[in-house]
Formats: structure tokens, sequence, C-alpha cells
């Protein structure tokens, strides 16, 4: 019975293969076909890139540099490991670096013309969703960008922490504390904002 | 509530870590962020346009980027697939880059030697001492300030954005004077600045468009062994092609 992996190969072309495992099947990426790798990760690069408190206005410009990052450098990426950690890493360090300027320090942004629109059906819901992740990003605005880094990827993007530790390049304990204090920072600003009657409450009803 | 992790250090498995749990409040308010949708068509093109300017990914092109239709690989795009042309004719809806903040990524760069004096091409039309930079309206039709030359220290990338970008921006429109104009300028005051791979990769396709294929055959050889790896070849091998054409 044929694989169907082997489906994929030419009928009248014998393939190769090698006697041994090369390694363990993770993802086929196809690294040198640059125009699938943007159109799977960018939706990735951008949310990142937003949730690293880049504002709207300057999301492209950053995007198009971490791609660029990206495709100057994945030669050097090991292919065994997830991609998107990586585009993440390659995210937190444009995002730093931009904001090093002080003429790019992070404003709240006051809205994103550049999001797609929800294709829920029911517009109060798009609406109070809409409104909730502006509350999440009011809340995050509150961290510092490592802090912001470590929430982001444990607590909206659910990697591990030893898998954060390689890609911001950190001791684990000291992901472990911003992470905490990242959430503690990140609550009380919640809750400021929704006290002090600047959003409406996020609590779900 | 779960306990903290009684070792720090031993890594977990999956993202469920020993660690406390977030309060569940705070937890459904994430909810909503983690189903926050992507980008726009819009962004998404005009992104894929400046990429495909700036390392020529054909498939990335504006009004091409969706997910059925992009093929492009860098390799496989080769000479036949990208065409200058089409950079020139394709890309007027981008916006002018992002100027000094994009030139903080390349302060990363390696600081390398140029390829070989630019020199603008007498025969080409060089009309005004100015070079008009067809910019979408952002851009002053003027040159970009510049600063004074910084020879022997290293060179602000941030500095040198504006004049590889408005070589680029010429070349778009299609002003082949002024890109190697600016090109020249960029060499004369950055003569090892963190662009110089972009500026000779810039010179190469400007040679190319104005079908001098000699020059820029010879200079694609050189730009080929110091850049080898370079995401640019493709363009330059194009370029190259295309310069040998009628």
């Amino acid at each position: 019975m044929r694989s169907a992996g082997s489906a994929l190969s030419a009928d009248t072309e014998p393939v190769s293969r090698p006697a041994e495992p090369i390694g363990p099947v993770v993802a086929i990426v196809d690294f040198d076909d640059l125009a699938a790798l943007y159109e799977q990760h960018f939706d990735y690069v951008w949310r990142s890139l937003r949730r690293l408190g880049v504002a709207p206005r300057d999301q492209e410009d950053l995007a198009h540099e971490v791609f660029l990052s990206f495709f100057r450098t994945r030669a050097g990426f090991d292919r065994s490991r997830p991609l998107k950690p990586w585009l993440f890493g390659i995210a937190f360090r444009v995002a730093s670096d931009f904001r090093r300027l002080a003429r790019n320090r992070l404003e709240i942004p006051d809205g994103d013309d550049t999001e797609s629109v929800d294709q829920a059906p029911d517009a109060e819901a798009q609406a109070v969703a809409a409104e909730r992740r502006r509350l999440v990003m009011a809340g995050l605005d509150a961290l510092s960008l490592d802090q912001r880094a470590v929430v982001v990827l444990h607590d909206l993007d659910g990697y591990s922490m030893p898998e954060i530790a390689e890609v911001l390049e950190a001791p684990l304990n000291t992901l472990y504390s911003r992470l905490r204090l990242g959430r503690a920072e990140f609550g009380k600003a919640v809750r400021k904002l929704t006290d002090a009657g600047k959003q409406p409450s996020w609590r779900a009803k | 509530m779960s306990p903290r992790p009684p070792q720090l250090g031993v890594p977990p498995t999956g993202s469920t870590d020993s660690i406390d749990s977030i309060d569940p409040e705070l937890d459904a308010l994430l909810d909503s962020e983690r189903h926050a949708p992507g980008a726009s068509p819009a962004a998404r093109q005009r992104v894929a346009a400046r990429l495909s300017l700036t390392v020529g990914v054909i498939g990335l092109a504006a009004g091409q980027a969706s997910a059925g239709q992009v093929s492009g690989s860098l390799p496989a795009a080769g000479a036949k697939v990208f065409a200058w042309k089409w950079l020139a004719a394709g890309l007027t809806s981008v916006a002018v880059l992002g100027g000094i903040a994009s030139g903080v990524w390349w302060s990363h760069r390696s600081q390398l030697a140029p390829l070989a004096p630019v020199v603008v091409p007498a025969a080409l039309p060089v009309a005004e001492p100015a070079p008009q930079l067809v910019a979408p309206a952002v851009e002053p039709a003027v040159e970009p300030p510049v600063p004074k030359p910084a020879a022997h220290r290293r060179a602000n990338p941030s500095s040198e954005y504006p004049l590889v970008e408005g070589a680029r921006s010429a070349l778009q429109h299609n002003d082949i004077a002024g890109a190697l104009r600016l090109c020249a300028r960029h060499q004369d005051l950055f003569p090892h600045g963190s662009l110089v791979e972009e500026r000779d990769s810039i010179v190469i396709l400007a040679l190319g468009a104005a079908h001098r294929a000699d020059e820029a055959a010879s200079r694609a050889a050189r730009f080929r062994n110091r850049y080898p790896g370079s995401l640019f070849l493709p363009a330059i091998e194009a370029a190259v092609e295309n310069a040998r054409e009628p």
C-alpha cells in the first residue's frame, strides 16, 4: 500500500531515500519558497508586532523589517524547530530596536484601521470583541517590553517557558519572574482602566 | 491555585507550565486577543510589494499575495521571473519606506567595501541639478537630506537610509540617472556604510535598466563573489539578462 507521501512523488521516477532517518519530521516547510512562508506567517508576525506595542502606523514598516531579516537569516534556522517562535524572536528584536529611538516611543494606539474586519455575523459581538482587544492592548502597554514578550508568548500564544527561553535567549528564572510581574501589572492596568471608566467592563456577563 | 514551580529551570512540557494560573477573568479577556483577526488584505499586499521591491520575490507582488497564487521562490523565480520593469510598474501603491526607523535594522549589517566607484552615466539624461525623486505623496521632490561625509567612522544607517531608499525609489520610477546619482553620492558619503550591498545592487539594477549589459554583467560578477548569499542576486541576474535584450 502506498503511503500518502509517496503519492506526491512522480510514479516513474524512483526516489532514493536515505538509509537512516534524518531526524524528526516537524513540518514540511520549503524555506526557499519565500512567498509561501510570507503567506503562512504574515498574520502571526502582524499580530505579534501589535502585541509588542508597535503602533498601527508603524506595523507595516516593522513587518517588512521582520520578513527581511527572516529571509536573510533563514539559512541559520534549525528546521527541526517550530518557526513561529523564531519569527517572534525576530519581531521582538525589531520592535526593541525600534523602541529605543526616542522618536518612536510607544503610544497607545488610537485605532487600528489596518485590522481586517472580523467575519462574525453579529456586529455587536464584533464591537465588544474589538473593545476587549483594545483593553488587552492598553493593559499590555503597562508592561515593559521584556515582560510583554513573555506574557504574549506564554498567555496568548501558548508557548512553554523553555520554548520562550530559547526565543528570548534569557534564563528561565528571569522569564518566570517576568511572567508573574507582567501578569500582575497587566491585571492592575486593566482594572485601573475599567475602574476609571476609560474602558467598558471586560468581565464576562 | 496551582503551586509555584518547585524547581525553576526544570523544563515543563507543552504550554501548561507549572506556574501560577492566570486569573480566569484576565484569561477570558486575553481570549479575545487570541482570536484577533489578522492584517487587512491591503496591509498584507503593501508589505508584500515592499518585500518584492527589496528582495525581488515576484510571488509577493501586490495583488498576487493570496495563498493560492503565490509561487515565487527566490531560486525558482530566477532571472525569468523577476523583471525590474515589473517593479517599476507594479509598485505604485508602495509608500515610501519607513525611513530612519527602518534603518535601525541595518545596524547589524556588516561593513563591507564597495564593489567599485559608481560612475553616473553621461549618456543618460541628467537635466536637473536636483533629481526629482518621484515618490508618492510623502516624500518631497528633492534629494533627501544627507549628513556630512563620514569617511572612516561607523556609518549611521539612519543617515544612509534616505539616500539608498531615494535611489531605490528613483529606479522604481524609471529615473535611472537619478538612482545612479544617489548611489554615487552614497558611495562618497558612506564608502563603508551599512547599506553598501543594497547600494551596489541598485547600481546593477539601474545599469540593467539602462541596457548597459557589459557593465551590469561585470558588476554582477563582482557582486556575486562578494555577496554569494545575497537575496538580491535573483533580481540582479534578471537585470543583467534584461539588459541584454534589445
